[in-house]
């Protein structure tokens, strides 16, 4: 696990699985922090673990139900005020299907 | 200069001042020191009105009648901004309150402001805010710490006497240890999240900034107890407080783990934790030395599963509903999403993510096998004591270090508090950290109570 420094497809794609841009000229940055990072988290790849159980979560906790009875929400328009493009009472988002442009 | 809630609600039950009085006093000192930067938002106008109502309409046996209090941005609160240190959610203007903020509100306390934070939660300075920093009021050329930046300077500058943080790997303990004042983080599922912006939901912690331990105590009896709303606190006690009484530490055993000691880099530190160790025996407790072997890998762990929990929870922010646009994050969410994309990413999950998972195992089990022996570790909070603005910001990794001693403890989920121990020759807080078993408040803090009486 070994790696001092992101490739620049590495970086291009993490940054794509994030939805995130990377700015020109920040690359050799965040390759080269990146890079440290992981390489220092990566020294747990090298212990010997087997038949140790995995910690999710420390509660204890296992299936939490909730009575069936309906609650009150959020008021509507409470919520939609802070929607920046909206119609008719609507979200308006992108489109995921087809090539339009909107 | 710093009164404690006690003393505040004192006056105000027996009249020596009105809750305008306390209101406006806090104000003042909040507007006097705003070259601190301890606050992203005021809410005077809210605070003034709801003063006044207090006045004439509310109870003043509610355990925090009156009492001013601050916000780490983190908390949503109803038509108050609440940006989260970042510039994405400058504009947002939540529609509901945390769980927390109307518990607070329900004992009478007042809401003041919104305190500065590094975005996201994610820093150990306050420096990655995108508000800019805050200062350390014991020196302004020194972090307070992070990321409850600005609400360890609002407690520790008297400008409030209760600010509410969020801890997930240190964010309370380590900034209360930087500035010089209590720094409390609950049981993992002990207080409500909900309606708090998550970070690493497997590790946030609902905590607080008070000037005593009785304070930090009096506050979870507010903030404690199931809430239909947070699934993991469903099995969580309320706290019943009803004051405290000096008992000393007769046969209670504390725990000193050298892996902690080890990792102190300053001479200070060292020598003043052997103080704390001898006020320990003083007080009549057993010092029992025990081992947390991974103490080590531990930091590892949390910057493989945080990072991940935060890529997840970040993907929510898309600027559909509300905030703006993904362009709009800083440099250190980038950093951390792309980590978590990383190392959730196939190919990688077996070394990184499970591997953290089974240590995250390890490092519960240390602790487990600690508290069979002992009833509280007592260690020191952080490697050293608060260092200067510019120090760590262009060595992410630097900067990751700073946790190394809180964030086991989040790993285990268990609670744990900063209390002050002393200055620096050159006049910079220091501080000990009290540890106990889960869901244990009920010993751990009558025990950081007594050490607290020793160390003022």
């Amino acid at each position: 696990m070994k790696q001092k420094k992101l490739s620049e497809k590495e970086l291009a794609h993490l940054f794509e699985l994030g939805k995130l841009e990377l700015a020109e000229g920040e690359a050799d940055e965040y390759a080269t922090q990146l890079g440290e990072i992981l390489d220092y988290v990566g020294q747990l790849s090298n212990l010997e673990l087997d038949g140790i159980e995995e910690t999710n979560q420390v509660t204890g906790l296992v299936n939490v139900f909730d009575e069936d009875k309906i609650r009150e929400g959020l008021d509507h328009g409470e919520v939609m005020s802070q929607v920046p493009v909206k119609k008719d009472g609507y979200v308006m988002v992108r489109a995921v299907l087809g090539g339009g442009d909107e | 200069m710093s009164r404690t809630i006690v003393e505040t609600r004192k006056e105000l039950v027996d009249g020596t001042k009105s809750v305008t009085e306390v209101v406006s006093e806090s104000l003042k000192i909040i507007k006097d020191k705003e070259k601190l930067n301890a606050f992203i938002t005021l809410a005077e106008d809210e605070a003034l009105v709801r003063a006044t109502w207090l006045e004439k309409n509310g109870d003043r046996s509610l355990p925090l009648f009156g009492v001013p209090v601050a916000l780490k941005d983190m908390y949503l609160t109803k038509g108050i901004r609440t940006t989260a240190g970042a510039k994405l959610l400058e504009e947002y203007v939540p529609p509901y309150s945390a769980s927390v903020v109307e518990k607070l509100e329900e004992a009478g306390a007042v809401i003041v402001g919104k305190t500065n934070q590094d975005a996201w939660a994610h820093g150990a300075s306050g420096e990655n805010s995108d508000f800019g920093p805050s200062l350390n009021p014991s020196n302004e050329e020194y972090v307070p710490g992070g990321s409850s930046s600005g609400s360890a300077v609002a407690v520790a500058a008297g400008m409030v006497p209760l600010a509410m943080g969020t801890d997930t790997g240190g964010s309370i303990r380590q900034p209360a240890n930087f500035v010089g004042v209590v720094g409390f983080k609950p049981s993992y599922g002990r207080v409500s999240r909900y309606g708090v912006i998550a970070m690493a939901s497997s590790l946030d912690s609902m905590g607080h900034f008070t000037n005593s331990v009785e304070d930090a105590a009096l506050v979870l009896g507010v903030t404690a107890g199931a809430d239909e709303r947070d699934a993991t606190t469903r099995a969580a006690r309320n706290y019943e407080f009803e004051g405290f009484s000096k008992k000393g530490l007769e046969g209670v055993r504390v725990g000193i783990a050298k892996e902690y000691v080890e990792a102190i880099a300053d001479e200070e530190i060292k020598e003043n934790f052997e103080k704390v160790k001898s006020k320990l025996e003083r007080l009549g407790a057993i010092l029992v030395d025990v081992a947390l072997p991974h103490t080590k890998e531990a930091i590892a762990v949390y910057y493989i599963l945080q990072p991940a929990e935060v890529s997840s929870n970040l993907a929510r922010f898309d600027g559909v509903r509300y905030g703006k646009g993904r362009d709009s994050f800083g440099k250190e969410a980038k950093r951390r999403i792309v980590v978590g994309s990383y190392t959730l990413s196939s190919g990688y999950y077996d070394a990184y993510y499970r591997q953290a998972l089974k240590v995250r195992t390890l490092v519960r089990q240390d602790f487990e096998r600690a508290f069979e022996r002992v009833d509280a570790l007592v260690t020191p909070v952080s490697p050293t004591t608060a260092f200067k603005l510019g120090e760590k910001t262009s060595d992410p990794l630097a900067m990751y270090m700073a946790d190394v001693l809180t964030v086991p403890v989040n790993l285990a989920g268990l609670p744990a508090i900063a209390i002050p121990s002393g200055k620096t020759k050159g006049g910079l807080p220091m501080g000990v950290q009290v540890i106990g078993r889960y869901m244990d408040e009920e010993r751990m803090l009558p025990i950081s109570y007594e050490l607290e009486s020793e160390l003022i």
